[in-house]
């Protein structure tokens, strides 16, 4: 079972949005000490020792450390990711980044592979402008076209849509409302008894 | 080291602060565009652009040329970015390039400046305020006095008021007709 939680590292500074991701969790509601959807996604870019992986990964990076908290989580930054054979109403299920090419993706800093295809997915649920939560993710496979053909980051993409099929029925069930913080930014209301029935996409598949 | 920390230190700060600066302008010149009312195609024609380059330029990560913005800023009417010496401490006069434009003191005192209860206008006439508080609706604008030197200039929130320190402005200088740049 995952049950929703703060990103604490990415929210210190309240900016324009507020990070989450899935954390494993036992019958008794503790954490099972697998690592969280999103340190999960770390962790796994962070074995990879190619020179263009490891530039896109910083792009990346520096996308969800800086660049979307001033702006916020614009639909723009993102391609939709939604499986439509699903019965999901809902379109929170994205990819990041949302272009292929380096030079579009992070054209701030200027690659000598600029035209090389960016392998990364990672993907998210996007809430609204001020919420994302971030799942995993993996490399796509180059000349594979749709993620849906890709086996490598194909059970990433369909845990996103089942993820956001699952969050669309708990916002429908008022069980997970956006509210306002002390503050005045806009953070998600968890029903503490609120767990999801599933499992994270096993490193392995 | 924790994953995550080693993905929160695991770049330069002067990478992050290049990712923050183009998304800190991006963000500005869009506010500057729902001010004005003005589409990114519009905005590209008075630019002398494609919209697909300036689409470009403000929804992705982008290495803004100091030309480029003053170029934006020329055709906006408005600063993107403000170096205004007053923000940093600095005693300093630096004269607004910036065309003026004049708004009528009842446009201000319902649309623009409210101090601290009562409105800028008021507030002229009576006892001064240090303060100047934006309400959060509001766009950027430069307050100028008389000869044209800046004394309070707004960085825009729109998820909050502002307070913006202008006791070094002379009231006896201030008009009832302020110059207000838009």
């Amino acid at each position: 079972m995952l049950k929703i939680i703060e990103i604490e590292a990415l929210n210190e500074q309240k900016e324009e949005i507020t990070f989450y991701t899935l954390q494993p969790v036992n019958e008794e509601n503790q954490p099972t000490g697998e690592p969280s959807a999103f340190q999960d996604f770390l962790d796994f870019m962070n074995c990879q020792t190619d020179t263009i992986i490891q530039e896109e990964f910083k792009a990346v990076r520096l996308a969800i450390k800086d660049y979307l908290p001033t702006r916020g989580a614009l639909e723009c930054f993102f391609r939709d990711e939604e499986n439509c054979s699903l019965r999901s109403s809902s379109d929170m299920a994205k990819a990041f980044p949302r272009h292929n090419k380096l030079k579009e993706v992070y054209p701030v800093f200027v690659y000598d592979e600029e035209n090389q295809n960016c392998r990364i997915r990672l993907y998210c649920i996007r809430v609204d402008k001020h919420i994302l939560i971030l799942l995993n993710g993996a490399l796509k496979t180059p000349n594979i076209r749709s993620a849906q053909d890709c086996p490598k980051v194909k059970p990433y993409f369909d845990f996103c849509n089942e993820i956001a099929i699952a969050l669309h029925d708990c916002f429908k069930d008022n069980q997970i409302k956006v509210i306002e913080d002390e503050d005045g930014y806009p953070i998600l209301d968890i029903n503490s008894h609120t767990r999801l029935n599933l499992c994270l996409p096993s490193r392995n598949s | 080291m924790s994953t995550i920390e080693k993905f929160m230190n695991a770049d330069p700060l002067s990478d992050r602060l290049t990712v923050r600066h183009s998304a800190a302008i991006q963000r500005r010149i869009q506010q500057l565009l729902e001010h004005k009312g003005w589409t990114q195609k519009e905005f590209a024609k008075k630019l002398d652009k494609k919209e697909p380059q300036i689409s470009r330029m403000l929804n992705k990560p982008h290495n803004f040329t100091l030309r480029s913005i003053a170029e934006m800023e020329e055709v906006l009417g408005a600063y993107i970015l403000n170096t205004d010496p007053k923000q940093f401490g600095i005693k300093a006069r630096t004269r607004s390039l910036l065309p003026e434009i004049k708004f009528d003191l009842n446009y201000i005192e319902d649309k623009w400046i409210s101090m601290q209860g009562s409105n800028y206008y008021n507030s002229v006439n009576s006892q001064p305020s240090s303060d100047v508080i934006l309400s959060k609706n509001e766009h950027a604008f430069n307050l100028v006095d008389l000869e044209g030197f800046n004394v309070a200039s707004s960085i825009e929130n729109d998820n909050e008021s502002q307070m913006y320190h202008v006791a070094e402005l002379e009231l006896s200088q201030v008009s009832e007709d302020p110059i207000i740049y838009g």
